[in-house]
């Protein structure tokens, strides 16, 4: 009963209880953006039914043969708009939308909205020449702006010049300029496809690394941005004088260590730990499967917890603990399975009492793991492959211990969820 | 004389020593439990007829498959949007014709090589190449792609025996591997005829309903023309069932006979015929069994490609837990 109308998309607000505890917006590679909302059953113990409403959908060219440049490949919370439901959607040929989550208006059943362009990034006429390059993803950057990062490397830095207004470029950084004067002494074949593979933000920083590419990390409050204020480097040759090119494919901040901590994982099965302050080579090296591995993710936020959830490219998604790693201990602990494919993206609920990580992938399946049970709990349909998935509202525990959350985001929408509740 | 307290009570045998003698007890009492069994369920049948309600239907393992929310509905607009854009787009629309290249691994046996002349039958536009032992599948794929086929096809055996297909698309197509099983060539198939070489066949493609399952069909229709020649009547199937695809290639004819209909249903009295049309079948070809190991994205890549799907042991942990009524295709 209540399932069919909230699918349909008719307002669910007199339910209190039957309002979705966990929205998340689904980016997916036609272009389209779903909204899907987690809600409880059983008195809180399980999932129920999720609901899925289709939210952006764009006009531009569809594509050919499997590229598609209208592909959502991102999606991030703009940090200006404190949460309201705004999100912006970067598209693969380097728009970038705004979408708004249906939460703050009554739901409406024409569930495809258009979205607003906010800015486009990486335009070949901005570029001077630096060579086009697919969208590669949008992250919030401190609290005012967000950057955005092409395949070419080009990393532009957008901030808004008023409240309601769009933002415009404030930074633009070609990160692998530093790379033309340097003499290559050792042969780096640099791919002109796709220089940088993975891109991360912490704070001012912002660490970019790709194929034959090197995790570089950049200042960007600092007057010399242009420079990197750290340039990894790969481990050491081993023993038979092997020497492994570099090819990193996801990279992180690791929270809580102010950005002087980065973890990547290569497409040579490993997960590296950096740290800026001790030395070039990586600190930790573990060797997870036999596949690339392919986004990483910190189950907290803050806190000293040095453990990574890393997902690979056949589905397996595993605990690696950054501390006992390389002492002969075992690196990889649990592993969360239910994956039948490629994770594109794991996601931490960002609220930490709330224990849940959601992996989406080219199995076409959102899946909502229970970090404390180390299981899956939920699996949604979505029909398209998956690029990248995003928490909209951070909901409490269900059933009740959402009252508690006094501070989180969607403020207008939680308050008519706790009224319903009490009432 | 009742040896037992309960006649109908298996667990009391136990109490008689002799085995031969509760071995017996025991086969009259199951004996009657059946007959009983049948008796009710003769009734249960009978009172339904009576009452004109439809029977209930048989169970099979088919209908007691776990329902999966991939199948996928008819005419889905959002599977039809990705549809238009994806990597059998061009093909499936008949814009090019497909072109496939066979190859096996180095070294094939006699094996793999009259099979493969075989292939050569089943797919129109196809051509064989020799696989030398120095060539990589990465080289291969070049190659293909310079030669402009639109897909390579590898056979490959383990102890002279065809054991598995890697059908991959060009140029950014996905990689299907494939286990073969079943193989039977054309001259063990009683009655076989043989296939007319670059015919287009009409395909018959059975029970690819989920999205993975639709995936594969559009994959392997992609490797046919798109206008059959229906004056030269094959027809190749590709029937899944319980994760199976099962390849079996023939040759059809409609025959028109003339029956006589029975003098009794006949009003004047004469003899009347009856017109009827009756298909016969000659297989073709080889006859194959494939289960899906893997689909990866792009190009055949083991160390970085991005697998759509591959069955790995975390697969079988699920929400419920492994099922072996759990299909994929």
């Amino acid at each position: 009963m209540d399932r069919e109308d909230s699918v349909r998309g008719e307002p669910t607000t007199e339910r209190g209880n039957q309002e979705p505890h966990t929205t998340l917006l689904v980016a997916d590679e036609i272009g389209q953006v779903k909204e899907v909302g987690l809600r409880s059953a059983d008195g809180g113990k399980a999932f129920g039914e999720p609901s899925t409403r289709r939210l952006a959908k764009t006009g531009i060219g569809a594509g050919v043969g499997s590229i598609r440049p209208n592909a959502a490949v991102s999606i991030c919370g703009l940090p200006w708009k404190g949460g309201e439901g705004q999100f912006a959607v970067g598209r693969r040929c380097g728009r970038v939308e705004v979408v708004e989550t249906i939460a703050s208006h009554s739901a409406d059943d024409s569930a495809d909205c258009e979205a607003s362009l906010l800015f486009e990034c990486g335009l070949p006429v901005q570029k001077g020449g630096a060579g086009a390059g697919d969208l590669l993803g949008l992250m919030p950057l401190g609290a005012f702006s967000v950057a955005s990062c092409t395949t070419s490397g080009v990393v532009e830095v957008w901030r808004p010049s008023s409240l309601d207004g769009n933002p415009e470029a404030a930074v633009r950084l070609n990160t692998l300029a530093s790379n033309a004067g340097q003499p290559s002494s050792q042969k780096l074949d640099l791919d002109p496809g796709r220089p940088a593979e993975c891109f991360s933000t912490w704070d001012n920083l912002v660490a970019v690394a790709g194929k034959a590419n090197n995790a570089r990390v950049f200042d960007l409050g600092a007057p010399s941005a242009e420079e990197p204020i750290f340039h990894a480097r790969s481990a050491k040759p081993n023993e038979l004088g092997i020497w492994e090119k570099p090819w990193v494919t996801c990279c992180g901040f690791v929270p809580g260590e102010g950005g002087q901590l980065v973890a990547l994982g290569t497409a040579e099965h490993q997960v590296r730990l950096y740290d800026r302050r001790v030395k070039r080579r990586p600190v930790l090296s573990v060797d997870f499967g036999e596949n690339k591995v392919t986004c990483l993710c910190f189950p907290c936020e803050e806190g000293a917890s040095r453990e990574v959830w890393c997902a690979n490219a056949t589905g397996q998604i595993r605990l690696v603990d950054l501390r006992t790693a390389g002492e002969g201990g075992e690196g990889v602990g649990a592993s969360l399975k239910g994956a039948l494919g490629c994770v594109r993206s794991l996601t931490r609920h960002p609220d930490p009492a709330v224990p849940l990580v959601f992996a989406c992938g080219l199995d076409r399946h959102l899946r909502v793991f229970d970090l404390r049970r180390r299981k899956q709990v939920k699996s949604v349909y979505l029909k398209q492959y998956l690029n990248d998935a995003a928490v909209v509202v951070a909901g409490g525990e269900p059933a009740g211990q959402a009252q508690e959350e006094e501070e989180e985001e969607g403020g207008l929408r939680r308050k008519k969820a706790k009224r319903a509740r009490r009432s | 004389m009742a040896l037992v307290e309960n006649e109908d009570a298996l667990h009391d045998v136990n109490v008689v020593k002799n085995k031969q003698k509760r071995n017996e007890i025991v086969r009259k009492i199951k004996k009657r439990r059946k007959a009983a069994k049948k008796a009710d369920k003769e009734k249960r049948q009978k009172f339904l007829k009576e009452q004109g309600l439809p029977l209930p239907k048989p169970q099979t393992i088919e209908s007691k498959r776990t329902h999966d929310e991939t199948f996928v509905a008819k005419d889905d607009p959002e599977i039809l949007e990705e549809e238009s854009t994806d990597e059998f787009a061009d093909l499936l629309s008949g814009t090019e014709p497909p072109s496939l290249l066979i190859t096996t691994c180095p070294k094939p046996s006699k094996a793999t090589h009259t099979f493969v002349k075989e292939l050569e039958c089943v797919f129109p536009f196809s051509t064989y190449k020799k696989r030398k032992e120095t060539t990589l599948v990465s080289q291969v794929v070049e190659y293909a792609i310079d030669q402009g086929h639109t897909s390579v096809m590898i056979i490959n055996e383990d102890v002279k025996q065809v054991d598995a297909m890697t059908l991959i698309h060009l140029p950014h197509g996905p990689t299907l591997s494939f286990k073969l099983s079943s193989l039977r060539l054309s001259h063990s198939i009683f009655g076989h005829g043989k296939a007319l070489r670059d015919n287009f066949p009409e395909l018959v493609m059975n029970n690819f309903r989920t999205r993975l399952g639709r995936r594969i069909g559009r994959s392997l229709r992609s490797l046919f023309h798109t206008k059959p020649m229906c004056h030269n009547r094959q027809v190749a199937t590709f029937h899944n069932q319980r994760d199976y695809l099962f390849f079996r290639h023939h040759r059809y004819v409609f025959e028109k006979r003339k029956e006589k209909v029975k003098a009794s249903e006949s009003e004047t009295g004469e003899p009347k015929t009856q017109t009827k049309i009756q298909t016969r079948l000659q297989e073709l070809g080889p006859r194959f069994t494939l289960k899906l190991l893997h689909i990866q994205k792009g190009i055949l890549n083991w160390r970085h490609g991005e697998f759509e799907w591959c069955n790995t042991q975390d697969n079988k942990d699920s929400e419920k837990g492994y099922n072996r009524r759990t299909y994929v295709l």
